[in-house]
């Protein structure tokens, strides 16, 4: 289990993380998810034992990650733009992990064949997409317990988008790992995540279960043929609103049930209950946040 | 403290590297002919290793990416650091042992076998006594590099601490010299020797070079070069063990970067320039139009270091307000220095007397300039008396058993005190009719020069030749002539075969 407790981290004057608390757990895939400069690359290095914490710490295993190098054993970062050694190859990089990790050899060929990459040229001369698949084997071939990706489909294909998603699952589904991800392709989350985080000025706003926090928001459409008291929708956590005419729409955070009944009570002509997708669900919340 | 893994990858991932400096090491050890000359080579390469590994080594800490690569790795950063600490001890020791080795190897040979002996013939116990006083001041040359390197936030700020920080004591150096040379009439220069315990690679060459030749450990120089290892210890600790990842690329703002580096070296340029006011100029105005330009471009030069801090083009009027700063207290500090001759330091000296003797050379003007090695621009007639040498030294000069009278050190004191007036108002001395007293103290380690622009008269020489302590000679160029206490001249050594009386 992951555990981040009061994590503030600044960098000069800008402080980024401010006293987060979060707790992610074994076997799960988190999502995580911000506006660009929210901070989650910094989350994800604090996580890794990268960056030192001005405040607070985290835990894996109950093992602080920026002290225990022996945990870090058990974790594997893949950044958004990861480094490579100059004329550094697949081979010398595997030589590389093999030297600090314990690398599955069976899962490396299996890898490499499926990403069709050649061990010996240099991964200078790869493409952007081929660069990260490069390191996608590298992380899948040690078997980390806790996997962090940051930007994991950037510049991958369909094709490989589909079989890193495929991939993922099979590697949670045999080893019971953790894996967090950090994308802005919220599509992509939404298809392979059981959880997620939205982090928002510092602090993960909101966060739990990706279906129920689906299911507890939804947007809601009605028609009125005479006006109506709209002190009425105060009594509603309203994430988003817009009224054209005498239709209005909401996007209201609580029990699906009990607000379609609260809302039959004004007699609409017309109620539409729309369940959000996780794009939506982070867009609201942020404009919720906002508010 | 040391990750046998990552040791590992450090021999694999630079092997090229490895393989090519030992092969360089040993074609020099065992191409050159000349004995001691591959110990001094294998220095100079050892002292670069010292610089070009940490480089290598530690380069991750200043990159952005690679910075996530290496600190995510389950290896302790103090691990890190031992072990790359380690590796680039290994790598520069390896080359200063070989060069140690080729060196005993080759003093077992007659000289003329292999060549002629710089230095001196090694035995096997300097080579051993090299072997073991290296190891030490290997390792606090590459942690005493490696902290230079840190103390950047990327790769080119942490070369130019390396540098500047290299080179700053000779800076220092050459400021408190020129300052003695400048402004203090008789350019006696303090012991500045403490200025190379802040050295470790001089530290090192003279310990290096010591041993070659003496098969002496210099312990004051291998003692500095602990205290250097034991303070680069701490700087490593904090600059590797604690630091922040997120510095790697971005601007170094370590008390010890910028702009601290900028503003002392600005200070040694500009103090250099204002020598030259304060040696050769009267008038402010004259100086300044001569070297307007010099000012301009090491402006300039300020705006580029300032931009290669930043990385981007800065200009505040701080900067040339800080500029203008330096260089009117340069001005003022070099016009203070002058007036005030060389801050009354020019006066601390005291007269010669007591057990100091004196010996003085006399040249007459003569169609051979190059007598005794010295080169004159002659103007006297032939035969005529141009100009005395004097020394008066705190050590007994051979079969002197006699002490200065007062009177020689009346005469003496009367134009050193002339020449120390000639220093401040300008008056340079040309080398006929002059005066060149020398006072070299108890042990000879530094001088006192002064030159009056005046000969010492004939009747002074020839008080001076009554005094016992006084040792006159009379140089032509037909010979070398002493003048005795009765006041004869008498030839001491003859330059031709048939010499008589000039």
């Amino acid at each position: 289990m992951l555990r981040i407790e009061r994590l503030s981290k600044a960098f000069r004057d800008k402080k980024v993380l401010d006293g987060l608390n979060l707790i992610v757990n074994e076997g799960s895939m988190f999502g995580l998810v911000g506006v660009n400069g929210a901070g989650k690359s910094t989350l994800l290095r604090c996580v890794s034992g990268i960056y030192d914490t001005d405040e607070g710490a985290v835990y894996f295993n109950e093992k602080n990650t920026y002290e225990d190098e022996k945990i870090r054993k058990q974790i594997f970062f893949v950044s958004d733009d990861p480094y490579y050694p100059p004329a550094a190859t697949i081979r010398s990089l595997k030589d590389f992990y093999a030297s600090f990790y314990d690398l599955n050899e069976e899962a490396y060929e299996k890898l490499l064949k499926l990403f069709a990459l050649s061990e010996n040229k240099p991964v200078s001369s790869f493409s952007k997409g081929m660069k990260r698949q490069t390191m996608l084997l590298f992380a899948l071939s040690i078997r980390p317990k806790l996997l962090l990706l940051d930007e994991a489909f950037d510049g991958l294909d369909p094709i490989v988008r589909h079989e890193l998603k495929k991939l993922l699952y099979e590697f949670i589904e045999e080893d019971g790992s953790t894996i967090i991800i950090s994308s802005h392709n919220l599509k992509e989350l939404e298809d392979i995540c059981d959880s997620y985080g939205i982090l928002e000025n510092g602090k993960i706003s909101s966060y739990g279960d990706l279906l129920e926090s689906k299911a507890n928001i939804n947007k809601y459409q009605l028609a009125f043929n005479t006006p109506v008291d709209e002190s009425f929708f105060k009594q509603f956590e309203i994430l988003h609103s817009h009224r054209e005419g005498s239709v209005y729409s909401f996007v209201i955070k609580g029990e699906r049930s009990e607000i379609e009944e609260k809302l039959r009570s004004l007699h609409p002509l017309i109620l539409d209950t729309l369940p959000v997708n996780f794009e939506e669900l982070f867009i609201y919340e942020h404009e919720g946040g906002d508010r | 403290m040391f990750s046998k893994e990552y040791f590992r990858y450090l021999l694999s991932s630079n092997r090229y590297l490895l393989i090519l400096l030992l092969l360089v090491g040993m074609l020099n050890a065992l191409g050159n002919t000349i004995r001691g000359l591959d110990l001094i080579l294998q220095g100079i390469f050892a002292a670069g290793c010292s610089f070009i590994l940490p480089m290598i080594v530690f380069y991750h800490v200043h990159d952005k990416k690679a910075v996530d690569s290496y600190l995510s790795l389950p290896v302790s950063r103090k691990a890190m650091l031992v072990t790359g600490i380690v590796f680039c001890f290994l790598g520069v020791y390896l080359m200063i042992a070989i060069g140690c080795i080729a060196f005993g190897i080759k003093g077992q040979y007659p000289a003329d076998v292999i060549g002629s002996s710089l230095p001196s013939p090694s035995q096997p116990f300097n080579v051993l006594l090299a072997l073991a006083v290296m190891a030490p001041t290997c390792l606090a040359l590459v942690m005493f590099n490696t902290a230079l390197y840190l103390i950047g936030n990327d790769l080119i700020d942490g070369v130019i601490m390396m540098g500047a920080y290299t080179c700053l004591p000779l800076a220092i150096y050459i400021v408190i010299s020129s300052f003695f040379y400048s402004f203090v009439a008789g350019g006696n220069n303090p012991d500045l020797s403490v200025i190379r315990f802040f050295s470790p690679i001089y530290m090192s060459a003279e310990l290096l070079l010591m041993i070659a030749e003496q098969g002496k450990v210099y312990w004051s120089s291998l003692i500095g070069l602990c205290i250097a290892a034991l303070l680069s210890a701490y700087l490593l600790h904090r600059s590797y063990v604690l630091r922040k990842a997120e510095r790697a690329n971005s601007r170094s703002t370590s008390f010890f970067s910028y702009p601290l580096v900028i503003n002392l070296y600005l200070i040694v340029c500009v103090y250099a320039i204002a020598t030259l006011y304060g040696m050769r100029y009267k008038a402010l105005g004259e100086f300044l139009g001569d070297h307007f330009v010099l000012y301009i471009l090491l402006f300039a030069a300020f705006v580029a270091a300032y931009f290669l801090y930043r990385r981007k083009f800065y200009f505040n009027f701080r900067l040339p307000l800080f500029y203008l700063a330096v260089v009117l207290v340069s001005l003022l500090f070099v016009s203070s220095a002058r007036s005030s001759r060389g801050f009354g330091l020019s006066d601390r000296y005291e007269k010669a007397k007591g057990p100091d003797t004196v010996s003085i050379d006399i040249w007459y003007a003569d169609n051979n300039n190059e007598v005794n090695d010295y080169i004159f621009e002659q103007q006297g007639k032939r035969g005529e008396y141009v100009g005395v040498f004097v020394q008066v030294n705190g050590d007994k000069i051979a079969n002197q058993v006699s002490l200065m009278s007062e009177e020689t050190s009346d005469i003496i004191e009367r134009y050193r005190k002339k020449a120390i007036d000639d220093f401040y108002e300008g008056e340079y001395a040309e080398y006929e009719a002059s005066s060149h007293i020398t006072i070299v103290p108890d042990g000879g380690f530094s001088y006192s020069q002064y030159t009056c622009n005046e000969a010492i008269a004939l009747k002074d020489l020839i008080a001076l030749a009554k005094d016992p302590s006084v040792r006159i000679t009379v140089t032509t160029e037909e010979g070398e002539y002493r003048i005795g206490t009765d006041g004869t001249l008498r030839i001491y050594h003859s330059y031709v075969p048939d010499v008589t009386k000039p």
